[in-house]
C-alpha cells in the first residue's frame, strides 16, 4: 500500500472542485432557469393556489360567463367551461395533469390574482385561503361564435369575425373541437385524432389563400397605379407556365372590378409579374405578410415568399393566391377588415379588460393601428368591386337590408380537394363587422360553402342582435 | 481558543435544532404529543452529549460528530414537516444509532489490531448481505429490495456498504502480504483480483437494480486505487472498464438507458417517467435563495421528498443557501476524513478513514446532483439527511469506525512505502498535509 | 393539553391582516435565521480548522528543535510517534493536558517540562515517579539540554534535537 500524502491532496482537491461545482450550479439555477421552471404549466404549485384560489372567470362582450371556478364541497374549486367545444382552443384547458392552454395559459396569474414578483405579494398569494380571481372581459359575442361554430359543425375549417373600426375579435372559431372539461378523461384521442382539434385554426392553421388573395394584389395594384386594363384571353402563358381561369373562359377586355367579379387568375398573375416582385413584397408586409401579428396568443406567420429575382412563374401565382403562399385566416381577417376601413389595419385584440372582483379595471385594450394598407381614394374603388362581386354573382353571402361586399376563393391544394375561402365585410357604407370564412378540403367552391357561413354572420349581426 | 468555538459551534446547532423544532412541531400542532415532545428533548440531549461525550472521552477528531449532528437536524425537521409519522421514526433510529456509534466505537478501540486482516470475511459478509437480499427480498417501490426480519424491515444493501469499505481498506493495509501469495497456479493475489472480486459486487448490485449502490461502490474502488495502488495502470484500466461498462450498461439494460433518456428529455414524459425529476426541479426553482419558509411551501408534491429527493425539499422550504451549506457540510466532512486520513499510522485505519469519507462524499454527490439533473438520477440515500433506519444507522457505524481511525493507533503494515517524507511528524494537534515542506526528519541521520 | 394545543392552533394560525397568520410571519422570518445559523456554523468549523493549520503553520516555522525517538516504535504496546516538537512550556506525560500525550504506564500523568530560556533549553523532572534521565543522568533540577542530547524516560528514548545549535 502506498501512504502517499500527495494523491490524498489531490483527491480532495478534486472532490472540492466537484463540490464547488455543485454549488455553482445550484446558484445558476436559481439565478437562470428558476423563475421559467416556476410558471410552467406542469407545476403544481401554481394548482395548490388554484384549489385555495377561486379562479377569475371569462365573460364575453354581452356579461355571458363562458368559463368559471365552481367551489365544491370540500373547498377546492373546479373549472368548468360552460360551452366547452366552442372555446377549446381559444381559451383552452386546463388541467392538473396536462397542464393550461390558450388564454387559460396566457392570463393565469391574472385569473389567481397572484403578483410573483414581490415577497409579501408571494406570501400573501400562498396563504390566502379564500380569495376570488380576476376575471377577463373577452372581445367575443357568444351568440355570433355559437353562429360560427354550428356552421361549421362536421367540418374542418376556421372563422374570424373583426370590428373593422377597431380590430376587436368578435368570433374565433376553429373545428373540429373538442371537449375543454374531459381533456383528462379524452387526452389520447384528442392528441390522436389526425384531424388535429388541438389545432387553433384561426390563429394557427395556415392555408393557401386561392382567389381571396386577390383582394390583396388589388390592393397592391392601385397603391403603384398600375395600369388596370388588360384583354383576357381565358389563359395566358407567363414565364413558361400557363394559367387559366376557371373552366378556361375569357372574358376580353377588362378592368380591375370585372377582374374581380370573374376572379380571373390570368389578370391577377399578369398584373403581379407587371408590378413586380419589390412592390408586391412591399404591399403584402403593410398586409403584415411574413410579419408577426402582435396578439394576446402566438399567431403564426404568414408566408409568400417574395425574393428578388423570383421566377415569374412563383410571382404570378401567387397574384393569385396559389403556388407557395399560405396565409393564417386571421390574417385575411384583417386584411379584408382593413379594405372595409378605407386601409387603416388595427391590431386584433381579444381581451377587452381585466377587471378584479372589487370592479376594479387592472388592465384595459386600446385599439391600435398597425398599418395603412392603402390611400382612402384606392380603397373606395375596391370596397365598390367588391361589391359588385358578391352583388352580380348573387353571393351566398348576401343578407336582406344590408349591402355585403366581399370575395370568395377555391385554392386548390396537393390533396385535389379545395379550400373554400370567403372573406367580406358588411354593411358596405358602414362596416361593422368582417369575416374571414374557411372550410378545409371542402370539396366545394367558395361561393357554395364558405360564403353562406359568412351570409349567416352577417345576418346574425346585422339582422338579429 | 478552539473550545471556545467548539463551545459556540454546539450552541448553533442547539439553538438550530430548537427552533426548526418549535416551528415545525408547530406547524403540525394537531399531532402534537407528549412522546413526540420527548423525542424532541432527546434529539437536543442526545446531539449536546454526544459531541461532549466524544470530546471529552476520546481523543480523536471531534469535528465529526459536530458536522454529522447538524446534517442530522435538518434532514429530520425537513423529514418531520413532510411526513410527521415518519420524522418522530427516525428520531428513534436517531437514538438507536447514536448508542450503536459508541458501541462500535468501544468494540473497534479496544482491539484495533483484530479488525485489519479479515479480509475473507468482510467480501464474504458483503456478499452475503447481497444473498439474503435476492433471497428473502421484498420489491418496495420498484428498485428497494427490502428484508423483513422480526418484523422490522432492513435494507441489506445499506449495511453492505460497511463490510465493503472495510474489505477495500483490509485488502490494502495487507497488500504487500497478499501480492505474494499465490492462490492457484501462476495467479496471484494482487490488486487486479481485488478489482475482479468488486466487479462481482458491482455486477450483482447493477442487476439487482441497485444503480446507486453500483456507482457507489465503484467511486469507492477507484479512490482507493487513486490514493493507495502502487499500480498506476490499474487505475487506468479501471476507469477504462468503467467507461465500457456503462456504455454495455446502457445497450443492454433497459431500465439503464431509461434513466439516460429521462435525464437528457424528462419533459416529453411528464405524466410518468420524467415525473420524478420535473417535480423535484420545480421544488428547487420555488424555493429560490431563502426558501419559502418551513411550512409555506409545497414538498409534500415531491415524490420520495422524505427520502431520495430530500435535498430538493430542502432547497424548497429553507432555500439555495441552506441547499449550500448542506454541500459545505459534506465537504468539511470529507476533508476531515483525508486529512485523518493522512495522519493516521496504522495502514489500515488510514485507508478506512479515507474510504469511509469517500462514501458518504459519493452519496451525497450523486444525489446533490442527481435531483439538479445535472447526471442521470439514481435512486440512493444521502448519509444522515434522508429517511430511513438502515441508512441511517450503517452511516453511524461507518462513522464510529472513522472516529476511532481519528485517533494515535500503533503503525501496521509491513513495508511502508512513502513518497514523501515525515509523514508521522505531529502536526501540532492536528497537522495539515499542505504547509510542510523540508523539516527536521532528515537531518537527524547526519 | 388538548386545550393548550387548540389554544396554540388558534395564536397562531388565525389571520391577523390580510390572510396573513403568525405561523407565516414566524416561519418567514425564521427561514433568514436558520440560514445565518446554519452558515455560522460552518464558519465556525472552518475557523476551528483554519486554527488548526495556523497552529501547525507557527510550529513548522518554529519546527528547529524536537525529539526523535530512537526506540523501534513495535517494541511497544501503545502508539508513539516518530518526531515530537518541542517549544518553550511543551510538557510530557501521560494526562490528556500535555503537549505530548504517550500512553506509557511507566509515566507520571505529568512527567517532564521543556523550558526555553535566554536561547537555551532546560528539561525539568515533574516529580515524577520513575523519573527522567538526561544522557544517563537523572534529572532533579532544571538541566540544559543541548544538541543530540538523549532524553529517557521509563524505557522511551528520545534524541534531542536542536538545528539553531547546529
Amino acid at each position: 500500500m502506498i501512504r502517499s500524502r500527495k494523491r490524498l491532496a489531490w483527491l480532495l482537491f478534486l472532490l472540492m472542485i466537484v463540490f464547488l461545482g455543485l454549488i455553482l450550479y445550484l446558484s445558476l439555477f436559481q439565478l437562470v432557469s428558476a423563475g421559467e421552471l416556476k410558471e410552467n404549466a406542469y407545476n403544481k404549485r401554481n394548482w395548490m393556489d388554484e384549489t385555495k384560489v377561486q379562479r377569475g372567470r371569462f365573460i364575453d362582450m354581452q356579461g355571458k360567463v363562458l368559463v368559471e371556478s365552481q367551489p365544491q364541497s370540500d373547498g377546492t374549486n373546479k373549472r368548468v367551461a360552460h360551452f366547452p367545444y366552442h372555446y377549446a382552443q381559444l381559451i383552452g384547458y386546463n388541467s392538473k395533469v396536462y397542464g393550461k392552454s390558450g388564454l387559460e395559459a396566457k392570463y393565469n396569474s391574472y385569473l389567481l390574482n397572484i403578483q410573483n414578483d414581490n415577497l409579501f405579494g408571494k406570501l400573501k398569494g400562498n396563504v390566502l385561503k379564500a380569495d376570488i380571481g380576476n376575471d377577463v372581459h373577452l372581445t367575443l359575442n357568444h351568440r355570433l361564435q355559437e353562429v360560427a361554430h354550428q356552421a361549421l359543425k362536421g367540418k374542418r375549417g376556421a372563422v374570424v369575425a373583426i370590428e373593422p373600426a377597431s380590430g376587436r375579435v368578435l368570433a374565433l372559431v376553429s373545428q373540429p373541437s373538442f371537449n375543454a372539461n374531459r381533456i383528462e378523461e379524452e387526452w389520447n384521442s384528442i392528441v390522436e385524432n389526425k384531424n388535429s382539434p388541438l389545432l387553433n385554426r384561426p390563429i394557427q392553421g395556415l392555408y393557401t389563400p386561392g382567389s381571396v388573395m386577390k383582394v390583396l394584389t388589388a390592393t397592391a395594384l392601385l397603391e403603384n397605379n398600375v395600369n388596370l386594363d388588360y384583354e383576357d384571353k381565358g389563359s395566358a402563358v407567363i414565364g413558361g407556365y400557363k394559367v387559366v381561369n376557371l373552366n378556361g373562359k375569357a372574358y376580353g377586355s377588362i378592368g380591375l372590378q370585372k377582374a374581380l367579379v370573374h376572379s380571373s387568375n390570368v389578370y391577377f398573375a399578369q398584373k403581379a409579374v407587371d408590378l413586380g416582385a419589390a412592390a408586391m413584397k412591399e404591399s403584402a408586409e403593410l398586409f403584415y405578410i411574413n410579419k408577426d401579428i402582435p396578439f394576446e396568443l402566438p399567431v403564426t406567420k404568414s408566408r409568400v415568399s417574395y425574393q428578388a429575382g423570383m421566377g415569374q412563374t412563383e410571382l404570378a401565382a401567387s397574384g393569385y393566391g396559389q403556388g407557395e403562399s399560405l396565409l393564417t385566416p386571421l390574417n385575411l381577417g384583417l386584411a379584408i377588415a382593413a379594405v372595409a376601413n378605407d386601409g387603416v389595419m388595427k391590431q386584433p385584440f381579444i381581451v377587452e379588460k381585466v377587471m378584479a372582483p372589487s370592479g376594479t379595471v387592472l388592465e384595459q385594450a386600446k385599439p391600435k393601428t398597425l398599418s395603412v394598407v392603402g390611400s382612402p381614394a384606392n380603397m373606395k374603388i375596391l370596397q365598390a368591386a367588391l361589391l359588385a362581386t358578391v352583388k352580380e354573382n348573387r353571393s351566398a353571402a348576401s343578407i336582406r337590408g344590408h349591402q355585403v361586399a366581399g370575395k370568395t376563393g377555391t385554392a386548390q391544394t396537393s390533396s385535389g380537394r379545395a379550400h373554400a375561402w370567403f372573406i367580406g365585410y358588411a354593411p358596405y357604407e358602414n362596416p361593422q363587422i368582417a369575416v374571414a370564412v374557411i372550410v378545409e378540403e371542402a370539396g366545394g367552391s367558395g361561393g357554395k360553402i364558405a360564403a353562406p357561413i359568412a351570409g349567416k354572420m352577417f345576418n346574425y349581426w346585422l339582422n338579429q342582435r | 481558543m478552539k473550545r471556545f468555538y467548539l463551545t459556540g459551534a454546539i450552541g448553533l446547532t442547539v439553538l438550530f435544532q430548537i427552533l426548526s423544532l418549535t416551528l415545525v412541531l408547530l406547524f403540525h400542532v394537531k399531532e402534537l404529543n407528549i412522546p413526540l415532545l420527548m423525542f424532541a428533548v432527546l434529539l437536543i440531549l442526545f446531539t449536546f452529549v454526544s459531541v461532549r461525550l466524544v470530546d471529552r472521552l476520546m481523543s480523536g477528531d471531534s469535528y465529526l460528530i459536530l458536522i454529522v449532528n447538524m446534517l442530522f437536524s435538518i434532514g429530520v425537521i425537513m423529514i418531520y414537516r413532510i411526513k410527521p409519522a415518519l420524522g418522530e421514526r427516525q428520531l428513534l433510529f436517531y437514538a438507536i444509532a447514536v448508542v450503536s456509534f459508541f458501541v462500535v466505537y468501544i468494540l473497534i478501540r479496544q482491539s484495533p489490531d483484530f479488525w485489519k486482516d479479515k479480509t475473507l470475511f468482510y467480501y464474504l459478509a458483503t456478499l452475503f448481505l447481497f444473498a439474503i437480499t435476492l433471497l428473502f427480498g421484498l420489491t418496495h417501490g420498484g428498485a428497494r429490495n427490502w428484508i423483513e426480519l422480526f418484523g422490522v424491515q432492513i435494507q441489506p444493501s445499506e449495511f453492505a456498504k460497511i463490510p465493503f469499505v472495510f474489505f477495500i481498506a483490509a485488502y490494502y493495509a495487507n497488500a504487500e502480504r497478499y501480492s505474494r501469495t499465490v492462490l492457484f497456479g501462476r495467479l496471484r493475489l494482487g490488486s487486479a483480483v481485488l478489482m475482479a472480486a468488486t466487479y462481482v459486487l458491482i455486477g450483482l448490485f447493477f442487476i439487482q437494480r441497485e444503480l446507486g449502490t453500483a456507482v457507489v461502490f465503484l467511486f469507492v474502488l477507484l479512490a482507493a486505487q487513486f490514493a493507495f495502488e502502487k499500480n498506476r495502470r490499474l487505475l487506468y484500466g479501471n476507469l477504462a472498464l468503467a467507461a465500457v461498462g456503462l456504455t454495455a450498461g446502457y445497450f443492454l439494460f433497459d431500465h439503464v438507458r431509461t434513466r439516460f433518456e429521462i435525464w437528457i428529455d424528462p419533459w416529453s414524459d411528464i405524466a410518468d417517467k420524467g415525473y420524478q425529476i420535473t417535480q423535484s426541479l420545480f421544488a428547487l426553482a420555488e424555493g429560490g435563495f431563502f426558501g419559502s419558509g418551513i411550512g409555506l411551501g409545497s414538498p409534500g408534491l415531491i415524490p420520495l421528498g422524505h427520502s431520495d429527493f430530500i435535498f430538493a425539499a430542502i432547497v424548497e422550504e429553507m432555500g439555495a443557501f441552506m441547499g449550500v451549506c448542506v454541500m459545505l457540510l459534506f465537504l468539511i466532512l470529507f476533508y476531515r476524513g483525508v486529512k485523518i486520513s493522512m495522519r493516521q499510522s496504522s495502514n489500515f485505519y488510514s485507508a478506512l478513514a479515507l474510504l469511509v469519507s469517500v462514501m458518504f462524499a459519493a452519496q451525497g454527490i450523486i444525489m446533490f446532483a442527481g435531483v439538479m439533473k445535472l447526471i442521470p438520477l439514481t435512486g440512493i440515500t444521502i448519509p444522515f439527511l434522508t429517511y430511513g433506519g438502515s441508512s441511517l444507522l450503517s452511516s453511524f457505524i461507518l462513522l464510529g469506525a472513522l472516529q476511532v481511525a481519528s485517533e494515535d493507533l500503533r503503525p501496521d503494515g509491513e513495508d511502508l512505502r512513502t513518497d514523501d517524507e515525515d509523514l508521522w511528524a505531529n502536526w501540532a494537534d492536528e497537522g495539515d498535509w499542505a504547509k510542510r515542506s523540508g523539516s527536521g526528519a532528515e537531518e537527524v541521520g547526519r | 393539553m388538548q386545550k393548550a394545543l387548540e389554544t396554540l392552533e388558534k395564536i397562531f394560525f388565525s389571520d391577523l391582516i390580510g390572510g396573513l397568520d403568525l405561523y407565516t410571519i414566524v416561519a418567514s422570518v425564521l427561514k433568514f435565521i436558520f440560514v445565518i445559523i446554519v452558515l455560522y456554523f460552518v464558519v465556525t468549523i472552518v475557523r476551528m480548522i483554519y486554527l488548526d493549520i495556523r497552529q501547525t503553520v507557527r510550529s513548522t516555522a518554529a519546527a528547529n528543535t524536537y525529539i526523535k525517538l530512537i526506540n523501534r516504535r513495535d517494541q511497544f504496546d501503545f502508539p508513539v510517534r516518530e518526531i515530537y516538537y518541542v517549544d518553550d512550556g511543551t510538557t510530557i506525560g501521560r494526562g490528556k493536558g500535555n503537549s505530548i500525550v504517550v500512553n506509557d504506564p511507566r509515566l507520571s500523568k505529568q512527567h517532564a517540562r521543556f523550558i526555553l530560556s535566554e536561547g537555551r533549553f532546560y528539561l525539568e523532572d515533574l516529580n515524577s515517579t520513575n523519573g527522567t534521565r538526561l544522557n544517563e543522568i537523572p534529572v532533579d533540577q532544571p538541566t540544559e539540554i543541548r544538541n543530540r542530547d538523549i532524553i529517557s524516560l521509563g524505557l522511551l528514548e528520545f534524541m534531542f534535537i536542536n538545528r539553531g545549535e547546529q
